[in-house]
């Protein structure tokens, strides 16, 4: 009982620390008294004695905490998706964008900026759709080009979701290189870190992130038991081609709109599966919610060091991820005495 | 009892099985021979579910097992595959819970009942021992015996068995087939502690063990069941050259009468 | 005698109460409503008095009609005059701006550019922050409506007035000498030279098109398809212009780097030693400093007018 209870403990507390990492630390240092004063004063419906000109509870309510869920929100979609399908393609260097979804996003998010849209609410809100769209779109291109009969072989998806990635990135890079002003931003998106600020991105990617990573959550024995096989699975009972489906649908739905709202964030959805499984173990129904929690709080902690490396800069988070998230990842790998963990 | 009525199974372009008819009842055991691409996997693959008749009937009792769903069909029919690429990190004792499967909750929660009958079944092939050792740290004997293991766990009236000796040392072999063997007539204890006999099938490449363990033995040659009866029926010098395109003796063990086989 | 003193009297008075009527106006600080590029509605109370800058530009806008003291915050890119490198650097130069330093500044006002994204707007509008959207210039003489507005937006409309005035003169001056000449010589004008067989040029419809034009010259570009053209080097072979000017001189290119290129030596810019660096930022920046560069321009164009 200890045993299964303690990853858990871990994982929350440090995504707790991170949390208050990412809401006290910025170009403006909030110290844990007036963060406290501030909510205080915030639920009272007054102004905080600490706070006279207002611009602190400006940068804690309208930035660093719809930020902080952002973020909580996407690192937990990503790493969730990225361990939900290393156990379906049964692949270790499956991360979720492997069928199509970061490129298709990429590619509508691209179209969409080249288009000088209205300065109206629909009109800002013209990138996060077009780029989820075109996530979508790529995955439902993906299993059409993969499907054989009823079935969708595993293989037929990779190389599927590699010919799209690549058509859909090519399709990027030539708008970008035929545009002039707006090649700066797309690259900025491209790289990862959250392009709108304030509750907007949170709302719009909350439902489809809580719905599919939910169904995830359920997912885990399934995922279990398909390590050994689609036959064998399919004699022990699994439903197999209904789970695969499910698995699909639902990390598209999740990690499209983590890509729509904070742009193309590598490696979280690679790595942290792989970090958690060296430490407790391959058996999804903890691996999923452990990974979660572990995307969360990387993404958080990763933020606050884009935050603040190089202020008033902001670099886009997606490389910092990958900067420091590989030799993190190397240290764990050195680390782990265990050989089988995969 | 699982019966196989007039069964044409394949692919679209391609039929392999041609209305093969087939009984296997409880407490017996069928060995399914015959040379490679005569249908025997294609056999089990559709009596298990992964293939879909194209013609024909399966039935277990009266019950048609190609409209079940697969968690239905997983209660009646197990089965043991052979030991391909094993994920490596599952324990032993993992494995063979996820035998329980078709009776868990999506979760997969297992009750003390269910930990009961993991212990039994891993018991009942000797695996206690190892049950948390991880199952790429065995030997090919233990990890097929692990997949048997696991299939126990299912607790279906029907066992079906895809070469499962098939990487093993003969000594293996031996070991794997009287399991097999007692799976179908257990002992008398065995039959008292609560343990009902198998219907169980085996396919199997090696003719000089089965009629060790073999109630009956079917003979398939290019998707057609062409002889079905006891060992000594079945495994005849002229029957089986035709079968295997090869010229074949047989020759009797003076101790005990089982048939040995070999080219001329 | 009294009747003088009574209708001066009444003159005095009639003057101090129409003086009355115009004191209120001028005494009072004039709210201020305005539509932006982005055609919002934006309005301020006063003048703005704590500015923030999100481009180049901009900056130097703010500075020309004196309101320089008025500017509490600058992005990144903001570098003249050189006192802007003292102000707080607000971000944008890795892509996004740091919209808590923007908010510690407690600015009345963000002047934003082209160059700024509509997120980024609507970030500082979701902030509470009254945002001015200043589109950028099309044709040269749109500068002078972008002066006014800076001049308005901060309260400096006179020296905005004046400052158009004084360019006005300075550009009218700068045409009329070149109309003289009927000769127009050809100019190349070198955005990127790092590929030596494809540089980059500013093509048709560029500010450096249009005042190499109005400086009396003739852009090799102008016959290109893109603003931001590149063009071969079998065409400019062909086209031979009479001038180099290396935009790119700010990242180091050099007259003579490029006179060691391989193939360029038949030019007879080369040959001429018509090879001369120029602060892009003259002409690529639209503020009154382009007129700094037409002037500039047009002495390497014709120098022969302008001894």
């Amino acid at each position: 009982m200890k045993n299964t209870a303690r990853p858990f403990l871990i994982c929350i507390l440090i995504l707790i620390a991170a949390m208050l990492l990412s809401v006290l630390v910025g170009s403006v240092f909030i110290p844990l008294t007036t963060l406290a004063d501030l909510v205080k004063s915030a639920l009272l419906g007054q102004t905080s004695a600490l706070d006279p000109s207002g611009s602190f509870a400006a940068i804690l309510f309208k930035l660093r905490i719809p930020r902080m869920v952002l973020l909580i929100l996407v690192g937990a979609a990503l790493a969730g998706s990225g361990s939900a399908y290393q156990g379906l393609f049964r692949n270790p260097l499956a991360d979720p964008f492997m069928i199509g979804v970061s490129s298709g996003a990429g590619a509508g998010a691209v179209i969409a900026m080249s288009i000088q849209w209205p300065y109206t609410t629909l009109g800002l809100m013209a990138v996060p759709i077009s780029a989820f769209a075109g996530a979508v779109l790529a995955v439902l291109v993906v299993t059409q080009l993969a499907r054989v009969g009823k079935t969708i072989p595993t293989t037929n998806m990779i190389l599927a979701g590699v010919s799209v990635s690549a058509f859909a990135s090519a399709l990027t890079s030539l708008l970008m290189i035929n545009s002039t002003g707006e090649l700066r931003r797309a690259i900025v998106w491209l790289m990862g870190g959250s392009t709108l600020t304030g509750w907007n991105p949170v709302l719009s990617s909350l439902p489809y992130i809580l719905i599919g990573l939910t169904v995830l959550l359920f997912l885990g024995h399934p995922l279990n038991v398909l390590q050994f096989g689609d036959e064998q699975a399919q004699q022990l009972g699994v439903p197999v081609q209904k789970v695969r489906m499910v698995i699909i649908l639902a990390a598209t739905l999740a990690t499209a709109a983590a890509v729509a709202n904070a742009g193309v964030i590598g490696f979280v959805g690679l790595v942290i599966p792989h970090v958690v499984r060296m430490l407790w173990g391959g058996d999804y129904r903890r691996l999923l919610p452990l990974s979660m929690l572990g995307g969360a709080s990387l993404l958080l902690i990763t933020d606050v060091v884009a935050r603040t490396i190089v202020a008033p800069q902001e670099i886009p988070v997606g490389i910092i991820t990958a900067l420091l998230g590989a030799p993190f990842f190397l240290w764990v790998l050195k680390r782990t005495k265990s050989q089988n963990y995969w | 009892m699982l019966t196989v009525h007039n069964l044409s199974a394949g692919y679209k372009e391609h039929e392999i099985l041609h209305e093969v008819s087939l009984e296997v009842s409880q407490g017996s055991v069928i060995a399914l021979i015959g040379p490679n691409g005569s249908g025997k996997t294609t056999l089990i693959r559709a009596i298990s579910g992964i293939l879909h008749p194209l013609n024909g009937k399966i039935r277990y009792q009266d019950q048609d097992l190609t409209k079940m769903s697969a968690q239905d069909r997983s209660r009646l029919i197990a089965v043991v595959p052979q030991i391909r690429s094993l994920p490596p990190a599952f324990s032993v004792y993992e494995v063979v819970a996820l035998g329980r499967t078709p009776h868990l909750n999506w979760f997969g929660q297992t009750s003390n009942r269910d930990d009961e009958i993991i212990r039994r079944c891993m018991a009942q092939v000797n695996l206690l021992d190892l049950a948390d050792r991880n199952i790429t740290d065995l030997s090919g004997g233990e990890q097929q015996r692990v997949l048997l293991a696991r299939a126990l766990a299912q607790q279906t009236p029907v066992l079906l068995m895809d070469e499962p000796t098939a990487h093993l040392d003969l000594q293996y072999q031996v070991n794997f087939l009287e399991n097999a063997h007692r799976l179908a007539h257990p002992s008398p204890e065995e039959i008292e502690s609560g343990f009902a006999p198998r219907a169980v099938l085996v396919a199997i490449h090696d003719l000089n063990l089965l009629a060790r363990f073999a109630d009956q033995v079917a003979l398939m040659v290019e998707g057609k069941l062409v002889k079905l009866g006891s060992p000594n029926e079945v495994l005849q010098a002229d029957i089986l050259s035709e079968a295997y395109h090869l010229p074949l003796t047989t020759l009797p063990d003076p101790s005990n009468g089982h048939l040995a086989i070999f080219p001329k | 005698m009294k009747k003088f003193l009574h209708v001066s009297l009444l003159f005095m008075l009639l003057a101090s109460l129409l003086a009355g009527c115009a004191a209120p106006a001028s005494q009072s600080a004039e709210a201020i409503q305005v539509v932006d590029g982005l055609e919002r509605a934006v309005s301020l109370d006063e003048p703005a008095q704590r500015i923030v800058s999100m481009a180049p530009s901009v900056t130097e806008l703010l500075f020309a009609v004196g309101a320089g003291d008025q500017v509490v915050g600058r992005d990144s890119f903001s570098n003249y005059p050189e006192s802007v490198l003292d102000l707080p650097d607000v971000g944008g130069s890795m892509g996004d701006f740091s919209f808590e330093a923007i908010t510690s500044l407690n600015p009345d006002l963000v002047i934003a550019a082209e160059i700024n994204t509509p997120e980024q707007i609507k970030s500082l509008e979701d902030l509470g922050i009254t945002v001015y959207y200043l589109n950028n210039p099309v044709q040269f003489d749109d500068l002078y409506p972008c002066i006014e507005t800076v001049g308005a937006l901060s309260g400096h409309e006179q020296q905005a007035a004046e400052l158009v005035d004084s360019l006005k003169t300075r550009v009218e001056k700068v045409t009329q000498t070149v109309a003289v000449s009927s000769y127009a010589p050809v100019v190349f004008y070198e955005l990127d030279g790092s590929d030596p067989a494809k540089p980059w040029t500013s093509g048709p419809g560029t500010f450096m098109d249009q005042i190499i034009q109005m400086a009396g010259g003739i852009n090799v570009g102008a016959s290109m398809q893109d603003a931001w053209a590149q063009i071969s080097l079998e065409q400019l072979l062909v086209a031979d212009p009479d001038l180099i000017l290396l935009g790119d001189a700010a990242y180091g290119m050099t007259p003579d780097q490029v006179a060691a290129r391989n193939g360029w030596q038949t030019l007879k810019a080369i040959e001429n030693g018509k090879i001369y660096e120029f602060n892009d930022d003259l002409a690529s920046r639209p503020g009154p400093r382009m007129v700094d560069g037409l002037e500039e321009l047009a002495k390497l164009i014709h120098p022969e007018l302008f001894e």
